[in-house]
């Protein structure tokens, strides 16, 4: 729980961050990075971070969220199709 | 269908329709807020990168000048070498002028490069039209003789040297009866020098200044700083203070 409260803070942080003086998505990096670690816990934070980030920069509301959560939705697709691939291989040489 | 895709799925939808929503200016009060709300820190901390990044511009700016302003200062310190050169040179050659030498002689200015011994260096040489045996002087005192010439550079031999041999006279620097009292050969001994074959019967004093009678003549030489006479022999012999001080000369003057 700690940590999420910490992520948000964060985002709201980088949020700022970014559009102020910061041009590059810290955002969305970190949301790339913290999918690995929460997976399925990520898309609620990938769309109020998304939300959060419409509302400071002061673009139109709804399209970072959708951007954050598809990116964070491929990044969990990718990762449990390489766990599984890896998962296999594990099963395969097991055997041997 | 998952849990989790349903929610996934469900937070997709949500977007679109805030998007919609928003688009249709449903939500602009929202919107409002929340930038009131973030506008102080977003101006916080844009005004603190300003400032960092005001101050890393400043100081290599600061750093950029200070590296001019120490090449401008070196470029100052050889200006006042060389001012400093130039006024040691004006005045060497205003002593020269003051100095009671012939009119008819003619000098060539040179810079001592060295001192071996009593070896002193010039920094003129063949070129310069230097030769063997030419008299350098400061002001109006003999400092030496060239003994070798190199095409840039010369080589004087000291009067205080051991090698030396001038022949010399003596003038009383007493105010009553100035005149040459006495002659003699003055032989370098390394730091001061001697004056030999005085006649017994001169009246040699301490302070009795000492110049050349060969050419060329009457040229200072030193002054008689102890006399030294022996009854039983013929000549009487006198130690002799060179005026020059050969670590000091900077400037001489070859006597063409």
């Amino acid at each position: 729980m700690i940590s999420k409260i910490i992520f948000l803070i964060l985002a709201i942080f980088l949020a700022i961050l970014q559009t102020t003086v910061f041009p590059v998505n810290l955002l969305l990096v970190s949301i790339v990075i913290l999918a690995f670690v929460w997976q399925d816990e990520i898309p609620p934070f990938a769309f109020f971070s998304g939300l959060l980030f419409d509302l400071i920069r002061g673009a139109p509301l709804g399209i970072s969220s959708a951007l954050f959560l598809i990116t964070a939705g491929c990044t969990i697709f990718v990762k449990k199709a390489f766990f599984f691939r890896h998962r296999d291989h594990l099963i395969i040489t097991s055997r041997k | 269908m998952g849990k989790q895709t349903r929610i996934f799925l469900i937070l997709l939808l949500l977007s679109f329709a805030i998007f919609l929503f928003d688009h249709f200016g449903f939500l602009g009060p929202v919107k409002s807020f929340s930038q009131g709300l973030f506008l102080p820190a977003q101006k916080a901390i844009y005004q603190s990168w300003q400032r960092v990044r005001g101050s890393v511009g400043r100081d290599r700016e600061v750093s950029e000048l200070n590296k001019k302003v120490q090449e401008q200062e070196r470029e100052i310190a050889n200006c006042k070498l060389l001012i400093a050169n130039c006024m040691v040179q004006v005045g060497e050659q205003r002593k020269l002028l003051g100095a009671p030498l012939p009119s008819e002689w003619e000098f060539l200015q040179a810079q001592t490069a060295g001192l071996l011994g009593d070896s002193l260096t010039l920094d003129k040489g063949k070129k310069d039209g230097v030769y063997v045996g030419q008299a350098v002087i400061s002001e109006n005192v003999l400092a030496g003789k060239v003994f070798w010439v190199g095409e840039r550079i010369a080589k004087a031999r000291l009067i205080t040297s051991k090698e030396s041999k001038i022949l010399a006279k003596v003038v009383s620097a007493a105010r009553e009866g100035i005149g040459i009292k006495a002659r003699g050969v003055l032989v370098g001994d390394g730091q001061n020098m001697k004056l030999h074959e005085v006649l017994q019967s001169e009246n040699l004093s301490e302070g009795d200044l000492v110049a050349t009678a060969e050419d060329p003549a009457n040229l200072l030489l030193g002054k008689i700083k102890k006399v030294e006479k022996k009854e039983a022999e013929l000549y009487q012999e006198a130690e002799v203070e060179p005026f020059l001080d050969p670590k000091t000369l900077e400037i001489v003057f070859l006597i063409k």
